[in-house]
Order: C-alpha cells, then structure tokens, then sequence
C-alpha cells in the first residue's frame, strides 16, 4: 500500500489540495450564505420569512448529487460554462448552507426573548440588538453543531468525484482504475479523510467541553 | 405639569381577551406612578405598551410626544427616552456589567469611550457596584443584576423608566437594595412608572396610584388616600388580601 502512495502521490496529492480547496471555499460561502438565511428566517416580516424558508426546504431536501449534477449539466446549457470543480463546489455550498441556516436559526431561537427586549428597549433597533447582543449569543450556542456540519461538509465534498471535480475521491477512482489496486487506493482515501475530519471533530469536543 | 404619557380610549387584545378596555390615563413629567392589581389583571401589558412592546389594537397613545399608534412614528427614537427595566432583569449575557451598560449608549448615542466608561463607572458607583464592573451578569445575585439593569438604563439619561416588577423575581432579602436604588432614580425627577406588589414603595415613594383590575383603572390616587381609604370594593377586597 506504501507503494501504491509513493507511485501515485502526485495524484493523491491533486486530489487532497482539490478536497481541501473546494471544502475551504464552501464553508465560508455555506456560513454566509446559511447565517443569512438563519436571520431571515427570524426577522418579524413574514416575508422574507417564507423566502428563507422556501430556500432553506428546497436545498435541504434534494440530494446533493442532484444538485452537484444540475450545476454541472443545466447551468452550462443555459447560463455559463462552469467545470466540475465549481459546479461541485456550488452544489455543496448550497447543500449545506440549509443545513447551516437551520443549526444558526435554533441558535437564534434558543436566545431568550428578554435579550431582544431589552436590547430594544434600551434604544437599539432590531438589526443593532441582532448584531450586538442576540447573533454573538446564538453562535456560541451553535460551534458544536456547526463543527458537525462542517465534518459532513468534508465528507461530503466527495460528490465533486461524480462531476469530475478532481477531488481526492475522484483521483483515487482514476488511480484504482489504473493499478487495479482498488482496496489499498480506498483505503489511503479514507485515512486522507480522515486526516481532515478527525483533527476537527476532536476540536469541536473540546470546544463543546469548555 | 407635563405630559409625557398620555393614553386616550386605549383598547387591546389577544385573540378574544379584552386586555386593556378603553384606557385613559395621563402621567406627567416626574411623577412616580405605582400601578397595582391583582395578577392577570393586565398591569404588564399596559406598562409594555407605554415603550411600544406591546401594540394596541385602538385608541391614541402619545409618548414623549410621539403616537405610538401611528406605523410612521420611529420607535427606537422613543425608546431613547424610555428605559425599561424588567422583572428577569435581561442583562445582555454576552457583555459585563460594565458592557452591558455601555453598548447602548455606545451604539445608538454614539457617546464618546471616554464620557461612556465615565458615566457608567458613576453610575455603578451610585447604585453600589462599582467593583464588579468586569463580571459577568451569571456572577451576579439577582439584586445585583437589577440594579445594573437599573444603571444601564439610566446610561440613556432617559425622561421615563418603566419598571415592570422590578422586585418580584428577587430573594427577600435583595428586594430593600433594590428599592433604594429605585428612590434615588424618584429623587433625581426622572419620571417613573412602576408595576409592583410593593405596597410600601408605592406609598412612601410613589406620589401616584393607580389600582388596575381586569384591563381598567379603576382607582388613580394618591397613595396615602388610596391605602387609607379605596373607594372601590375590589381596591378593599385586594388590600385586604395583601395586608395583614
């Protein structure tokens, strides 16, 4: 198996920096994109409360394959060119982004309601009490869930395979299909995975444990 | 006198529940006004309307000049001048004591670092709790926090305070420290209005009654003939319960 990794780690490699990339990419663009939907899912018009809440259904509830293949398939038939690597990358993005407006607006539920108030009624507006006082309380209650998300969103990034995005997962098919090695390849794909999730998963207990 | 508050055939519901029926009621700048009642009888939501946390289905409701009925009327401008303090105290969580009374200020005043950290030091001076400016509320004995929402709300340099039983949710023993930083706010002429169960804040301290039954005032006296003499059967029949 040490073998196979010296032979092809160039490979590997391609795929590791693609997996780590596109994770990076979709996480920040997941926490914006799902804090945003978070706080419009909680703003008094009901509005903007159905659209948030339409999105958030919508993404959470169609597999992220589906989405990864209508980016890479659709997207370019009528809108632009996009390659694997971004039609994945946007697919995951999205995926999670509902996951993570839920997380964020359970975050926001479980602040009480008095903290509003009395942010209110010390003079502040809705969007300065959200800012100063409600939205830093809702994310201290929300790491550890937040940190399990992310842990998925890693796993996940492994759909950039079906789009040809170049991820670990899909330089370790082309690897598999060229030694025909294919237990030993999945094997090192599965400890490079692990070497992103494990270091994060162990934090996020010891962040939960303070 | 001044008005500051004024209601005029104030009405609101919830659902089917007549909470407020046909409210007049005038406070004038410095008044004390204690409101007392039997609970459920609709004191909370009638102090909640007065800085616009509760709206009212009918009627005109000026605050400081304000309609509070009317969608123009900005209320963050009224709540400037409208302190609120509350029976769980909702001290910001996130921030210390002295943060807690220097953000609002700070964000919405845009009061200066230096003038704020000086007023708030002051201020948790005036109300004895000068050395635990940098705890956190959680470290605090619910007396205490009182006393800083009281604090923070004074940093607005306010015209009225609300107090929406400031006391009921405190241990016996933490009710008196709370008053007395309540008395002090009565002597400084801020103007104050005050739902309690504390008869002898009311009367000492307070220089207006109002008994509130079933979303009426039913008496507005002052308190002296109020506790000596209540017109109403159910003023008599509920001081009789309370005092012994």
């Amino acid at each position: 198996m040490w073998e196979l990794f010296i032979n092809n780690w160039q490979t590997f490699l391609i795929g590791f920096a693609n997996t780590v990339f596109s994770s990076i990419l979709a996480l920040i663009g997941s926490l914006v994109i799902g804090s945003g939907f978070a706080i419009l899912e909680t703003v008094p018009n009901k509005f903007w409360r159905i659209v948030a809440k339409i999105y958030i259904e919508i993404f959470r509830n169609i597999p992220l394959l589906v989405i990864a293949m209508i980016f890479y398939l659709v997207v370019p038939q009528f809108l632009f060119k996009v390659n694997g690597f971004t039609a994945g990358t946007i697919g995951l993005t999205l995926y999670t982004s509902a996951f993570i407006a839920e997380t964020v607006r359970s975050g926001i539920n479980a602040v009480g309601d008095g903290q509003m108030e009395g942010a209110r009624s010390n003079g502040m507006t809705y969007w300065q009490a959200m800012r100063y006082v409600i939205l830093p309380q809702a994310f201290r209650i929300v790491i550890p869930p937040l940190g399990n998300q992310f842990v998925n969103l890693i796993k996940n990034s492994s759909v950039l395979a079906f789009v040809a995005g170049f991820d670990l997962m899909y330089q370790g098919d082309i690897v598999a299909s060229n030694t025909f090695e294919t237990i030993p390849t999945y094997i090192i794909i599965g400890i490079f995975y692990l070497i992103l999730t494990m270091p994060l998963s162990y934090y996020m207990q010891h962040l939960e444990n303070k | 006198m001044t008005p500051i508050i004024e209601f005029q055939h104030v009405d609101k519901y919830y659902g089917k529940l007549h909470a407020l029926k046909d409210i007049n009621l005038t406070i004038n700048e410095g008044e004390v006004v204690s409101i007392i009642g039997p609970s459920g009888s609709g004191k909370s939501t009638l102090i909640r309307t007065m800085n616009g946390l509760e709206s009212i289905n009918s009627g005109r409701l000026i605050v400081n000049g304000y309609d509070l009925a009317d969608n123009k009327t900005n209320i963050n401008k009224i709540r400037k001048n409208v302190g609120m303090v509350f029976q769980h105290f909702n001290l910001y969580e996130n921030y210390t004591v002295l943060g807690n009374i220097k953000l609002a200020p700070r964000v919405v005043l845009h009061r200066s670092e230096e003038e704020n950290e000086a007023i708030a030091m002051d201020l948790l001076k005036k109300v004895g709790l000068e050395n635990k400016a940098h705890m956190y509320p959680r470290n605090l004995s619910g007396g205490q926090q009182q006393r800083v929402a009281i604090a923070r709300s004074l940093a607005m340099k306010p015209k009225v305070i609300l107090f929406d039983e400031p006391t009921s949710a405190l241990d016996p023993e933490m009710i008196q420290d709370v008053l007395d930083v309540m008395k002090l706010v009565a002597e400084e002429g801020i103007t104050m209005v005050v739902v309690t169960h504390e008869m002898g804040f009311a009367r000492e301290v307070g220089n207006r009654l109002i008994f509130f039954e079933q979303g009426r005032v039913l008496e507005d006296r002052k308190p002296d003939e109020f506790f000596d003499n209540p017109e109403t059967d159910r003023a008599k029949e509920f001081l009789s319960k309370i005092i012994h």
